[in-house]
């Protein structure tokens, strides 16, 4: 009896699942990455359409009224106003979990205006870790490259600049999303992509099983027949009906067992002759 | 050596390989009055066909007998 290892049979799904295994993973590899990275991309290009076009909703009169708040203003009826605006332009976009309006100098960023519920920055607050792509805004809007994490949590955001009449940035307005739903997308193309490429895993494994076992299952019957054949065994035939190399195979070593059995029946009936 | 007798040769040289003549001329000693094989005639195909499908079976898958049993037959 051939051992577990070196038998054909084993060697034969051993190579296909290998072969499978490559392939899925690799497949998997690929798709996963590209499909999260083509929403990453299609979040990215929704949000920075929206924080445009918020930009454009502010009026010289809001640019004025923006460079009026001063630290302390954040209870005021002016900045309240301000607030609802902002909130009722997010209420269109619900992905979008905060808008801010902000001011640049250089390298130094503070807050004028943040809708956030809870803990919202307040007027004149310093900005102190901010996502490189905000400084771009200044000139054109800008969106994360990625997620990143500051003192609010993690995000991917968004920037547009508001100018005034002469075209010079006064302010940059920031839009937010939560990374988590982001993610949560990125999750569920992730484990359907799984679960597709594990069902094909598993169809494939169960298909090649089949094939395998229906294969070694002939070879093992020629093999069967050779042997009790070479021990003088002549009352044993090839019992082996395919269509395919196998069957050819079969039918050519049925010849030969046939031919040596009238042979070896004739030795021993010479008589007969 | 006849013509018959040399196309059932053929035909059963596909079943019983290079020994298939040898066969055929022991069914035709031993089962049909001792006819040589060389010597078969049409009127003798149809007993040659069942001891092919009979001592055939012996030899080589039943079906196979049967389906060159049948070929013979039909000769």
């Amino acid at each position: 009896m051939k051992k577990f290892f070196t038998s054909l049979q084993t060697k034969l799904v051993i190579s296909f699942l290998l072969l499978i295994l490559v392939i899925t993973g690799g497949t998997f590899l690929i798709t996963n990455t590209q499909s999260k990275k083509a929403l990453l991309d299609s979040t990215r290009d929704d949000m920075l359409q929206t924080v445009a076009l918020v930009s454009t909703q502010f009026t010289a009169a809001d640019l004025q009224t923006l460079s009026g708040f001063k630290a302390g203003d954040d209870g005021s009826p002016a900045y309240l106003s301000m607030i609802r605006r902002l909130r009722d332009m997010r209420s269109l976009s619900p992905n979008m979990v905060n808008f801010y309006i902000m001011s640049i100098a250089g390298n130094n960023i503070s807050f004028v205006v943040d809708d956030a519920v809870s803990g919202p920055a307040l007027v004149g607050d310093v900005y102190t870790d901010p996502d490189p792509r905000l400084f771009d805004a200044v000139a054109a809007p800008s969106v994360s490259d990625n997620f990143y994490t500051d003192a609010w949590g993690t995000f991917i955001s968004a920037y547009a600049p508001l100018k005034d009449a002469n075209g010079n940035t006064a302010f940059v307005v920031g839009g937010d999303m939560d990374a988590s739903q982001v993610i949560t997308r990125q999750n569920f193309i992730g484990t359907t992509i799984y679960y597709i490429m594990a069902g094909a895993i598993l169809f494939a494994g169960f298909m090649i099983a089949i094939f395998s076992v229906t294969i070694i299952k002939d070879i093992k019957k020629l093999d069967k027949t050779a042997d009790e054949i070479s021990k003088g065994n002549t009352k044993v035939s090839v019992d082996v009906h395919r269509s395919d190399e196998i069957g050819d195979l079969a039918d050519s070593f049925g010849r030969m067992v046939a031919s040596l059995k009238i042979m070896m029946d004739m030795d021993e009936q010479p008589g007969d002759k | 050596m006849s013509i018959l007798s040399d196309k059932v040769a053929a035909l059963s040289v596909n079943y019983f390989g290079p020994a298939a003549r040898k066969f055929l001329e022991r069914q035709t000693t031993a089962h049909m009055n001792g006819i040589a094989f060389d010597d078969l005639q049409k009127n003798d195909l149809a007993e040659l066909a069942k001891w092919i499908n009979v001592s055939g079976s012996l030899i080589i898958d039943k079906v196979k007998a049967k389906e060159l049993s049948d070929k013979v037959v039909s000769m």
